[in-house]
């Protein structure tokens, strides 16, 4: 192994850009190679960037990833698709037309593999990577010069997707990969979509998931949009995801971070005037798992609302950053902005650093935030016993409790049962009852 | 069923019970009635196993088990139930949740099989009626929200569902009004049985006009300084717990 992570990626783009969608095609070899010299201007994050503070990639850079091998084995997918949903399959990063379901979409629905779409050169997604070359996220720069697939999805105006659009990435077969997977979402006026990207790994496995979702909401447009981070214990995951919200635009995100040793979950939106925007957040770790949450509001015009609440249950040695920040400009006026993490440490070694932040240039605006670290109660655990309910099963329904709000605010039924399952799985509970029979 | 012999109990560092004796049969209806800090709270809580006591002397024997062994939800699966002062708010976790999760724990241990939800909404309706409360309440998070008057008649729920087989119940009057307390004590009464044993532990004997104990003991400075018959109660009423300090032996100790 030679050189530092960054130059390994940098010195591997030569040989491997041919063989990347749409390589041959010019603006796209333009965009990548602009994404390359961007990445290799940056550099990886280090901890003198503020909002690298809390998180370490020493880990990461340690490792050599490759690009993934091609993974075409049936797969049993049970439990991890959505019934009635429209659904994506990806398997190490690629889509697997096979096991996707993309018959019944709306007329005005146009939902395509990305790399097809690179392949095609489609116009359609030019304006998510215009600004590439003044990229400020190495990770998204990186990205962006080695996109492998995901979805472009076009919406044309008053387009409503009438089920959710279930993106399901699987890791596959194989170690020390990386898939850079990238989403562009074009929402036209008065379009609505429900979006359920979920990174799943049923087998296991060690590799790096590095992903970018772009989403572009044209007026009055609605779109709900659930990620689930269930990655395995060992894998790394960075996630960016980018919200334009135009005006009385509606986003909506639902974010729940389950797995990785080392996840990082960006949001960034930007609000016109009028648009509102919901971002929730639940985080359940344990062991030495790490994650790191960043919110982004970008309050640019008046009258937008945004509401943001964020959750997080660290079980063992586990580790979590929460990093709000708010940004009311000038012309914000009539802002209506709230701002909540809540913490529940199980553990003496778990971890926490909260850090909401509001920053107001308006004068005429409505902005709370707070953070609370916790643990369970212990009246309320003595109450749940006396009531004939054993430790687990009183310190598991008071966690279930603690996250519930948060999975009851899924609105569809299916994709909350399929949250509740992938939590279920998660709960620290179970992971302490076989400690304590050790 | 419950031998209670020279009980003495601590917290931090503060002996609160100085050597309790009582004995409750199947049927009966003891009250525990005392002044604020007598420690009637503390032997509620040391019956049903909440942490922070330490017990220094004495041993309580329950069906022929050694109470103070046993975990706090062993004691409710082995049908003791505690009516809590103050009733704790649990957001998140619905009350019927609660409810059948309950039942489901104490029905293995009695070797019952689990209710199915057609048999378990149907006792849960009936047991309603009792407390005459709404069946939205099922619905709410435990006791979040509630006034004072509904937590204790959720209480109450919650142990006609349950059906233990002693029950103790502390100070349950407090922050009632008539109505309600009429209710809770009605909710009570029916569930009076030849093999229910039931603790009440109250300050007033107002309580006691609506459930009328077989027994009643005074406890003060962590003593049981006199029993007797439901007479005592209205003795206290007339006369002040101060008489019982000034007769009792135990007065050089008592407190203003």
């Amino acid at each position: 192994m030679s050189g530092t992570a960054a130059e390994r990626f940098v010195d591997g783009f030569a040989e491997a850009r041919d063989a990347l969608p749409g390589g041959t095609r010019d603006w796209v070899a333009t965009v990548r190679q602009s994404g390359i010299d961007r990445f290799a201007g940056l550099g990886l994050p280090t901890a003198r960037q503020e909002n690298w503070k809390y998180t370490r990639l020493t880990a990461l850079e340690k490792r050599e990833f490759a690009l993934p091998t091609v993974d075409d084995s049936a797969l049993d997918l049970d439990g991890l698709v959505l019934a009635d949903a429209h659904r994506m399959v990806f398997v190490n990063g690629r889509f697997r037309a096979d096991l996707s379901d993309l018959s019944r979409l709306p007329a005005g629905a146009r939902i395509v593999s990305l790399a097809a779409a690179l392949e095609e050169g489609d116009p359609a997604l030019q304006p998510a990577f215009a600004a590439t070359a003044k990229e400020d996220d190495p990770f998204v720069a990186l990205n962006t010069a080695y996109m492998g697939d995901g979805v472009l999805i076009e919406l044309a105006d008053g387009c409503v997707l009438d089920a959710p659009l279930q993106l399901l990435f699987v890791a596959g077969a194989g170690e020390n990969y990386v898939t850079h997977v990238r989403n562009v979402v074009v929402a036209g006026a008065n379009s609505q979509a429900t979006l359920v990207e979920a990174y799943v790994a049923p087998q296991g496995g060690s590799y790096f998931t590095n992903a970018c979702t772009d989403l572009c909401l044209a007026a009055g447009s609605r779109v709900d949009h659930v990620r689930l981070q269930d990655e395995d214990e060992s894998a790394f995951h960075i996630g960016r995801v980018r919200a334009d919200v135009g005006r009385d635009a509606s986003y909506r995100s639902q974010v729940f971070s389950l797995g990785a040793q080392l996840g990082r979950a960006d949001i960034d939106v930007r609000l016109a005037t009028g648009a509102e925007c919901d971002l929730d957040g639940l985080y359940l770790v344990g062991k030495r798992q790490h994650v790191d949450h960043q919110t982004r509001i970008d309050h640019a015009e008046p009258q937008a609302n945004s509401n943001q609440l964020y959750k997080g249950i660290l079980d063992g040695a586990a580790r979590a950053v929460f990093c709000g920040t708010v940004m009311v400009r000038e012309d914000a006026q009539k802002t209506d902005a709230k701002q909540m993490n809540r913490n529940l440490l199980l553990s003496p070694r778990a971890e926490v650093d909260s850090r909401p932040q509001l920053v107001i240039y308006a004068d005429d605006v409505k902005c709370t935030h707070g953070a609370t670290v916790g643990q369970l109660d212990p009246v309320e655990m003595f109450y749940l016993r006396s009531r004939g309910l054993d430790e687990n099963e009183a310190r598991e329904l008071l966690i279930h409790a603690f996250a519930n709000d948060l999975v009851d605010r899924v609105a569809d039924d299916a994709v909350r049962g399929f949250i509740y399952h992938a939590l279920d799985a998660r709960m620290p509970g179970r992971m302490t009852e076989a400690e304590s029979r050790a | 069923m419950l031998d209670i012999r020279n009980l003495c109990v601590e917290t931090e560092g503060k002996p609160i019970l100085k050597g309790i004796n009582l004995h409750v049969k199947p049927g009966e209806v003891h009250a525990i009635m005392g002044p604020n800090g007598s420690g009637k709270s503390t032997l509620a809580h040391v019956l049903s196993g909440r942490e922070g006591y330490e017990v220094t002397a004495g041993e309580v024997s329950y069906q022929g088990s050694d109470l103070l062994d046993m975990a706090p939800e062993e004691r409710a699966r082995d049908g003791i139930f505690l009516a809590f002062q103050y009733p704790v708010e649990i957001p998140g976790v619905s009350n019927i949740y609660l409810l059948k999760a309950a039942l489901n724990a104490v029905r293995q241990q009695r070797g019952e099989e689990e209710l199915d939800a057609m048999d378990f909404m149907a006792l849960v309706r009936d047991k309603l009626k009792l407390v005459e409360m709404d069946e939205a309440f099922l619905s709410r998070a435990v006791n979040h929200g509630f006034s004072g008057g509904e937590k204790k008649r959720n209480e109450i729920l919650q142990m006609a569902v349950l059906e233990p087989r002693l029950a103790i119940l502390d100070e349950t009057d407090s922050g009632l009004d008539i109505d309600a307390l009429r209710i809770v004590a009605g909710g009570v009464n029916s569930m009076r049985s030849p093999d229910r044993a039931m603790i009440l532990v109250t300050h007033y004997q107002r309580l006691l006009d609506y459930i009328v104990p077989d027994y009643v003991h005074v406890l003060a400075n962590g003593q049981i300084v006199r029993s007797g018959g439901r007479e005592l109660a209205l003795e206290l009423e007339e006369k002040g717990y101060s008489w019982i300090n000034e007769g009792g032996a135990t007065a050089a100790e008592a407190r203003p």
